[in-house]
């Protein structure tokens, strides 16, 4: 179907054998007795792999892709595993060998584009530094969103009532998504302030950072730097006056004891921090800092630790914070 | 400011609605509709009475419109949570294997869907046992949080949402103190100043 095809309201009418008025639980209920899930046209679909050069993506290509998910039973058979092997530390195992639902396995096989943004913006929200910027992915699904929004305005200037629910369903699905791209700008602009001087500086990060937040961050320090000077800065007598500005900007004023104290006043990220993380494929024995214990991290296992101590393995995307 | 005070430290509870909501759920349509080409995926179409996965913010909105009945989750059953309840209450049990979203989940369907959950009074009844259970579990927790870690695994994203402040801030206070112990004591002290003042500098 292409998607702005007139939404034929028909379709929902009682012309299928399904009684519009009236229904009743009697009906609803027999549909449950017949207990069938058809896998080829729906246990696939909702976990559709867009193809990122695909312009037609996520609208035309559905029913082929996507062999390597496999569709999930709605009673999760499919999906159980045996993962007995963590041993929790403060609490015991005491059951032994029931198989368990793995209920990470549906999301943790998503490639999906939405789906790596929403795991980049969880892990942002938790790191306590910034992470290499989500920059194919958020191109992918700005593609997408303008595709569809005028998808959404061709329904809506045919202003046919009938596809009005149709409409309805679009426009919160492609809010959902801003959402999700919202939110993360804003998680990484929160972390960029609050270390601006620090970001700015580090080559290393300024490599995780999207060519707009550079930019944003350079006004940013600029503002703050000349509020500052404005203010009080300018009051101070010489040899303080450039200590609120960066390591380097002193060294140039050959000024060496404001190159002192201009380093000491750069706030970094806390990389010791304590966070969250879900073990997202088997790691094996792993020591966790410098300290004695070593751990057997399961998958799906969950600890609270550093995040010096995962977060190369947050880096390789064998762990997810949570 | 970009974010919220609150958001600094947790996830708020809409936020953590928004991610629950994109859990799978099974419905059964009671009209045929139209496949729907969502950014989040393609679904459909749909012809009752056959099964669909969709995810949970789409099967309340087309439930509310009467379009679909929900499929309570196989672990939204009153036989299955009564056994959780009794394993969590097991001393030193650990936690049981729930899905990550799996209170507000409950609370959404109980919002939308109550008359498609069998039984929905005791399953009201038995997740609130069970979430009780586990938050004095995880309290019991807090006694063995060291400055290395602590597993606690199956705990759901609204239970480690709520615990986060406390715990952070108990472990960060941990790991600075056995930073400190491992110093020489003079070393220790005038470090940990200096840190301090870093961190109270202008820039805030």
């Amino acid at each position: 179907m292409d998607i702005d095809e007139p939404y034929d309201n028909n379709n929902y009418s009682s012309s299928h054998g399904v009684p519009n008025e009236g229904q009743d639980n009697t009906h609803a209920h027999q549909f449950h007795e017949d207990d069938m899930i058809d896998n080829d046209a729906f246990g696939q679909a909702p976990r559709m792999e867009d193809d990122d050069d695909d312009e037609e993506v996520g609208l035309e290509n559905t029913d082929s892709l996507n062999t390597t998910n496999k569709p999930k039973s709605s009673k999760g058979d499919s999906t159980k595993q045996d993962h007995q092997t963590s041993e929790g530390q403060g609490q015991n195992n005491t059951s032994s060998a029931d198989a368990e639902v793995d209920w990470y396995v549906q999301e943790d096989n998503n490639e999906e584009d939405w789906i790596a943004l929403k795991k980049a913006w969880i892990n942002e929200r938790n790191s306590p530094e910034i992470l290499p910027y989500a920059g194919t992915v958020l191109e992918n699904l700005m593609e997408l969103m303008s595709f569809q929004q005028e998808a959404i305005n061709e329904l809506r200037e045919q202003g046919d009532p009938k596809s009005g629910f149709k409409t309805i369903i679009l426009l919160t699905d492609l809010e959902r998504i801003k959402y999700i791209v919202r939110s993360y700008l804003r998680a990484r602009l929160s972390k960029l302030e609050t270390h601006a001087q620090f970001y700015l500086s580090d080559l290393a990060y300024r490599n995780r950072m999207s060519q707009q937040e550079i930019d944003y961050l350079s006004r940013h320090v600029q503002a703050l730097e000349s509020h500052y000077v404005d203010s009080f800065l300018n009051q101070f007598p010489r040899h303080l006056k450039s200590s609120i500005v960066t390591e380097q900007d002193a060294e140039e004023d050959g000024d060496e004891s404001a190159a002192l104290s201009g380093a000491s006043m750069l706030t970094k990220p806390d990389l010791n921090e304590a966070v969250f993380c879900r073990v997202k494929e088997e790691i094996g024995d792993y020591q966790f800092g410098d300290a004695q214990d070593i751990i057997y991290m399961a998958r799906n296992s969950i600890f609270i630790t550093k995040y010096s101590t995962v977060r190369h393995l947050l880096e390789d995307g064998k762990v997810d914070l949570i | 400011m970009a974010l919220s005070a609150h958001q600094k430290i947790a996830f708020t509870p809409a936020e953590l609605q928004f991610l629950a909501e994109n859990e799978p759920i099974t419905i059964v349509p009671t009209r045929h509709i139209e496949k729907l080409e969502l950014i989040s995926g393609s679904y459909g179409p749909f012809n009752p009475p056959r099964k669909a996965q969709v995810p949970l913010w789409l099967a309340a909105m087309l439930k509310s419109s009467s379009y679909c009945r929900i499929v309570p989750p196989s672990w939204m059953d009153s036989e299955n949570l009564e056994k959780i309840c009794n394993s969590e209450e097991q001393p030193e049990s650990r936690f049981s294997n729930l899905p990550p979203y799996y209170i507000i989940v409950a609370s959404i369907l109980f919002e939308c869907a109550e008359d498609d959950i069998p039984e929905a009074q005791s399953i009201r009844r038995l997740l609130q046992d069970v979430g009780e259970i586990r938050q004095g579990k995880v309290r019991e927790g807090l006694k063995y949080l060291n400055p290395a870690q602590l597993q606690m695994d199956n705990l759901s994203m609204a239970e480690i949402n709520q615990i986060r402040p406390l715990f952070k801030g108990a472990f960060n206070m941990l790991s600075s103190l056995a930073d400190l112990k491992r110093q020489a004591p003079f070393e220790a002290d005038e470090s940990q100043y200096s840190q301090m003042n870093t961190n109270s500098s202008l820039m805030h």
